[in-house]
């Protein structure tokens, strides 16, 4: 991968409004997370940092606050691609001496890596503020140590998304809305009820964004009371593996589909 | 003109369809050292045969190979040795004219981008604005001209310009015909030049391939085609026309026969006979000859014969 060709891409990607609007929503982020993380951990005892219902409680907390940034990732991934095909870039750079895995690169790395960094920023900042001002910093901690990877791993399934469906329907404002919706529609899966699923709700728990809580509460053997469902049929490294196979579900076909198959016809 | 014999792309039998749209049908044509054009009206498949040579899109069928690299499979060392400024030209706009340059000739690998970029920009008169303004500033010619200072750094051994003069105001045009047979002269660049603008053409071309939905209807050096069809072809002005046409499509000399810009457009197979049977023909139509002339020499007149005779 190029760097001089990634930082031009990051510039571009990241110039005004897009920035600006990415750490305004950073922050409003961090704020209200922080604030409704406090009320919860102020309340609860050293022993709450292994009950289920806080637990849960803090994970779809920190998972609905983290979505806004992952939607992002997808509308700048699509707008990478898809604008850059309209407006003619794409062709440009793919008839440059670059490898199409270089371009590949660097325009998913050039919206990837700075919002992961962001949303690694939002973490921290939480934990910091939780672990010195709440009476449980252990839950803390484990809400940290969960967020930092999932959500990469979240940017990543939903970045290969969006880059798959920018390139496949090559226009910047139906891929953009595409993404969106698609991006809202596997979050709505994850919130449906098993009187709505029926019997297949048992494998809600292997869905993208329901798999990463299912890891968390797997490794700290968090149990729920009712009985056992279908999650226990992975071991907790199972379910790693899974999301992590959700990372690379869309990306991998992706970058097969451009680097082999991609033709620029306008 | 300079002899071209070195052949440097070779194009056979090559088909491709978007969806329903015939783009290329069998096209055949080679490149050869020097400067080639490409030459047909829009939708002729010239930026299809473009982008193909470029590995941007795949053929269907046929064989495309440039430098003796295949199209689509080794598209790498093609693009590493050749240049391109496409009609639609699109960079990283927030960056300077020379920033982009630098940018450009840091992925070709140049050793030194900054002086190699400063050169071209110096060769395009544009070594000023690009220093300072960004390229979102710039008007439809200084991109233009920044396209062509981006297709030739590195001293390509192929320039591809696809409609290069197409933004620029005839002064312009004539400073890009200019920079091209400099180049040719001094440097010994080979050009790919793709053009519905024919005078402009004529004026830099040894080569030329016509193009005609999707198919090379004629290939060859510019002399040599020049000299075979201009004699074919006669522009009559006759009051009325329409008489005069219906009796000239059914002559047996005749191969073809339109009304173009008030002239009636006569491409013939056998001129001598041609010139004998006109003044008859005229007569039994009723219509006075105003004016009779042979088809200009160039390559307006040459692809007029070739689309309509060929």
């Amino acid at each position: 991968m190029d760097l001089a060709l990634l930082k031009a891409d990051m510039r571009k990607v990241w110039g005004r409004p897009t920035l600006e609007l990415a750490v305004g929503l950073v922050f409003f982020i961090s704020i209200t997370t922080v604030q409704t993380l406090f009320e919860i951990t102020t309340v609860t005892r050293l022993e709450s940092a292994f009950n289920t219902v806080v637990t849960d409680t803090l994970v779809r907390i920190t998972s609905t606050q983290m979505l806004p940034l992952v939607i992002l990732s997808g509308i700048l991934v699509s707008l990478s691609f898809a604008r850059d095909y309209e407006q003619g870039l794409m062709q440009t750079l793919l008839s440059l001496p670059v490898s199409r895995t270089s371009i590949f690169a660097v325009k998913f790395v050039a919206v990837v890596l700075p919002l992961t960094l962001l949303s690694w920023g939002i973490t921290l900042f939480i934990m910091v503020m939780n672990y010195f001002t709440a009476g449980n910093g252990l839950l803390v901690i484990q809400i940290a140590a969960w967020a930092l990877p999932v959500t990469f791993f979240a940017v990543m399934f939903y970045a290969g998304l969006a880059a798959l469906i920018a390139l496949a329907l090559k226009k910047t404002i139906t891929s953009t809305l595409a993404t969106v919706l698609a991006g809202f529609f596997v979050s709505f899966i994850t919130t449906l009820t098993p009187e709505v699923l029926g019997p297949i709700a048992d494998y809600l728990v292997f869905t993208p964004y329901a798999a990463p809580i299912m890891t968390l509460k797997r490794v700290l053997g968090v149990r729920q009371l009712a009985e056992p469902g279908l999650e226990m049929s992975l071991p907790p490294w199972g379910f790693f593996i899974l999301i992590i196979f959700y990372a690379v579900v869309f990306l991998v076909p992706t970058y097969i589909y451009f680097t082999k198959k991609f033709e620029v016809k306008e | 003109m300079t002899e071209i014999t070195e052949v440097i792309g070779e194009f056979e039998n090559l088909v491709k369809n978007f969806n329903t749209t015939k783009a290329l049908s069998g096209l055949s044509f080679r490149i050869y050292k020097g400067i080639n054009g490409l030459i047909g009206p829009n939708g002729a498949g010239k930026t299809t045969t473009i982008k193909l040579s470029l590995g941007l899109i795949r053929a269907d069928a046929g064989k495309a190979e440039v430098f003796g690299f295949d199209c689509w499979k080794e598209s790498l060392q093609i693009r590493r040795k050749i240049g391109v400024l496409y009609e639609k030209v699109a960079y990283y706009d927030h960056l300077t004219g020379l920033e982009h340059l630098k940018l450009i000739a840091k992925l070709k690998g140049i050793p030194d981008p900054a002086a190699e970029s400063k050169k071209v920009l110096r060769l395009v008169e544009l070594e000023e604005e690009a220093h300072s303004r960004k390229i979102k500033g710039y008007s439809a010619g200084m991109r233009q001209r920044l396209g062509l200072a981006h297709a030739l750094l590195g001293n390509p051994e192929l320039v591809i310009l696809d409609e290069p003069t197409s933004n620029l105001d005839p002064l312009g045009r004539a400073r890009v015909i200019e920079i091209i047979n400099k180049l040719k002269k001094e440097e010994g660049f080979s050009f790919l030049i793709s053009s519905h603008i024919l005078p402009e053409l004529q004026r830099v071309c040894e080569h030329v391939v016509l193009m005609h939905k999707g198919k090379a209807i004629r290939e060859g050096p510019l002399e040599q085609l020049l000299n075979e069809v201009a004699p074919q072809a006669f522009m009559i002005k006759a009051e009325p026309a329409a008489p005069l046409m219906e009796l000239l499509k059914a002559e047996a000399c005749v191969k073809d026969v339109r009304l173009d810009e008030g002239y009636v457009y006569v491409v013939v197979e056998d001129s001598t006979l041609f010139k004998k049977r006109l003044p008859t023909l005229a007569s039994q139509a009723e219509a006075s000859l105003e004016e009779v002339k042979v088809a200009g020499r160039d390559l307006e007149s040459l692809f007029r014969v070739a689309v309509l005779g060929g």
